[in-house]
């Protein structure tokens, strides 16, 4: 058998979640490939990786989703993880991306697409993950910022930190998950708006649910909006903008969400 | 002259890995360890934390990057995104050589993230050492593969693993990280004297050696790094350290993770297996030239 149909032969097994003997033309198959032991058949060998593959990936899976894990219960969960990775097959090196996709697999699927509490709550948990190993931003330039003129802050564009995520979700999923992380066994919350920036700190991981207006005008900012075009946007949802925008931004600024000033 | 000669590999000593439990006491209190082996992947990512901590290990211990994702045997293309992150790693790491499986873990486009072993023929030792090339002349520095455990055999397979190892390493001109755990495992699973492939390895191609614990499953052996090295793998280590003489060792311990104190006196026993062999510390190579004629017969 040639290597490589021979390596698609093995993968297609092991994403199998059923065992390999529950699947008649593979497990037929398996003998002309795999040759067995005195104490372990061709399938029993083949069945060692393809178990030790859902362990991984679901493992992997259950460490960046605790909270996701806590509100569907571990069988539901495992059973949505094999879901997931038939859709989503793990087509990264790294371990790391093998959750990217479940928020939006989540939202495709039935079975979730109606449970805001879910998707929202994936959308959180993979934030900490993207922020935990975005890259590091130098500090803001202090100097150039007071010296800038009125009319260059009226062209001015804001990068935002690279660890800075922003997730508006339905449900209380900060504190939720604050709760689960803390070994505590919280309900499912009542619905409740909360507008979370999730970042690295210097020390730990860190989120704070800010003003709706806050995240709207962090979003338009990510999206490279000029910062007084965006203040113009959100005015008409935030009359009082021009007035917390100052403080936003130095509290935005001590907090390292702002990475550069563009002018 | 040999492979770790003409590479000036340096004999680290003995280290562990670096692993979460055991950051926070490794980098804030620097508890002696002679060096510290990363594995490469969880360290190719953008920035943040994961390389605040390397940068923080580099300030005070020799490192050594170990990757499991390049899928050296995978009948796939090569990975040039990931081998350039690789090389960036090793920029940063400045290894004195960095390693990875002897395995595959890829097929078309589903990463299977599992050292799964190659079928044992000379189509593989081919296959196999065309892209050890490759991965070498792109990362610029030694390379070494690691033979792993495995718990299946190949129907078509025609030499014994340690025949495809050295065959391999020969035809690459690579290094070799020799795992004895690994040995032991496999030497178990599918009968074999360990001691058969442990007098076969050609000592001037050995970087590296890993010591690791495993796991009795009853019908087979798991390779779970997940317990102290059995009595049954420091006899091996010996008997590879007799061979080759004073190599970097490294004890892998990388599930039910101990505290630091019991993985440190690990290492310590490593330290001292290696110590009852090498006796007054006679240099290394004076064993590795006695050897190395018998070594070349055995890879003919």
């Amino acid at each position: 058998m040639e290597l490589r149909s021979l390596q698609e032969f093995m993968a297609d097994v092991l994403q199998k979640p059923r065992p390999l003997a529950e699947h008649g033309e593979l497990a037929g198959a398996t003998p002309g490939v795999i040759a067995g032991n005195e104490r372990l058949s061709p399938v029993e060998q083949l069945d060692i990786y393809r178990e030790q593959f859902w362990l991984r990936h679901t493992g992997a899976l259950e460490e960046d989703y605790t909270t996701l894990v806590h509100v569907l219960g571990h069988e539901a969960f495992h059973s949505m993880c094999a879901d997931y990775i038939e859709a989503f097959p793990p087509d990264s090196w790294s371990l790391r991306d093998l959750g990217a996709k479940l928020p939006e697999f989540l939202e495709k699927t039935a079975q979730f697409a109606d449970d805001p509490l879910i998707i929202d709550l994936a959308r959180y948990e993979w934030a900490f993950v993207d922020a935990f190993d975005a890259p590091s931003a130098p500090p803001l330039d202090a100097a150039a910022i007071a010296a800038a003129s009125e009319d260059e802050w009226s062209r001015a564009k804001l990068d935002l930190a690279p660890s800075v995520q922003l997730v508006h979700a339905r449900f209380p999923v900060d504190e939720l998950r604050a709760e689960v992380q803390k070994g505590e066994s919280p309900e499912r919350p009542p619905p409740k708006d909360v507008h979370l920036v999730v970042w690295r700190g210097p020390d730990a991981m860190k989120y704070l649910d800010v003003e709706p207006a806050a995240l709207a005008l962090l979003q338009r900012l990510a999206r490279g909006e000029p910062l007084a075009t965006a203040c113009e946007a959100i005015a008409a949802e935030e009359p009082a903008i021009e007035e917390k925008v100052g403080a936003w931004f130095q509290q935005w600024s001590q907090l390292g969400w702002i990475a550069r000033v563009v002018f | 002259m040999g492979y770790r000669q003409r590479h000036d590999i340096p004999d680290l000593g003995i280290g562990v890995g670096f692993r979460i439990p055991h950051y926070a006491k490794i980098l804030d209190e620097t508890p002696p360890m002679d060096w510290f082996e990363v594995i490469s992947e969880n360290f190719m990512v953008r920035g943040g934390r994961p390389l605040e901590n390397l940068e923080r290990l580099l300030a005070s211990y020799r490192v050594v990057n170990h990757g499991v994702s390049m899928s050296i045997g995978a009948s796939t293309p090569l990975d040039v995104d990931y081998l350039a992150k690789l090389k960036a790693l090793i920029a940063k790491v400045k290894p004195p050589w960095c390693s990875d499986h002897l395995c595959w873990g890829q097929a078309s486009k589903v990463v299977l993230h599992d050292l799964l072993p190659l079928p044992q023929t000379k189509a593989t030792v081919d296959h196999v050492a065309e892209r050890v090339k490759r991965v070498q002349g792109t990362l610029e520095i030694p390379f070494a593969l690691e033979n792993v455990s495995s718990y299946l055999t190949y129907k078509e397979s025609t030499l014994t693993e340690w025949e495809m190892v050295c065959e391999v390493a020969e035809k690459a001109d690579c290094g070799l990280l020799f795992d004895v755990n690994n040995v032991y495992v496999s030497s178990r699973n599918h009968g074999f004297d360990p001691n058969l492939y442990v007098d076969a390895v050609p000592v001037d191609r050995v970087v590296q050696i890993h010591v690791a614990g495993h796991t009795d499953k009853g019908k087979y052996i798991l390779d779970t790094h997940s317990d102290h090295v059995r009595e049954e793998v420091w006899d091996l280590y010996r008997r590879a350290i007799a061979r080759c003489g004073a190599v970097s060792t490294l004890v892998e311990w990388d599930d039910d993770i101990p505290e630091w104190d019991v993985l440190a006196k690990e290492a310590e026993m490593a330290r001292t297996a290696r110590a009852e062999v090498l006796g007054g510390g006679a240099p290394p190579e004076t064993q590795e030239r006695a050897d190395r004629a018998r070594v070349g017969a055995s890879c003919a």
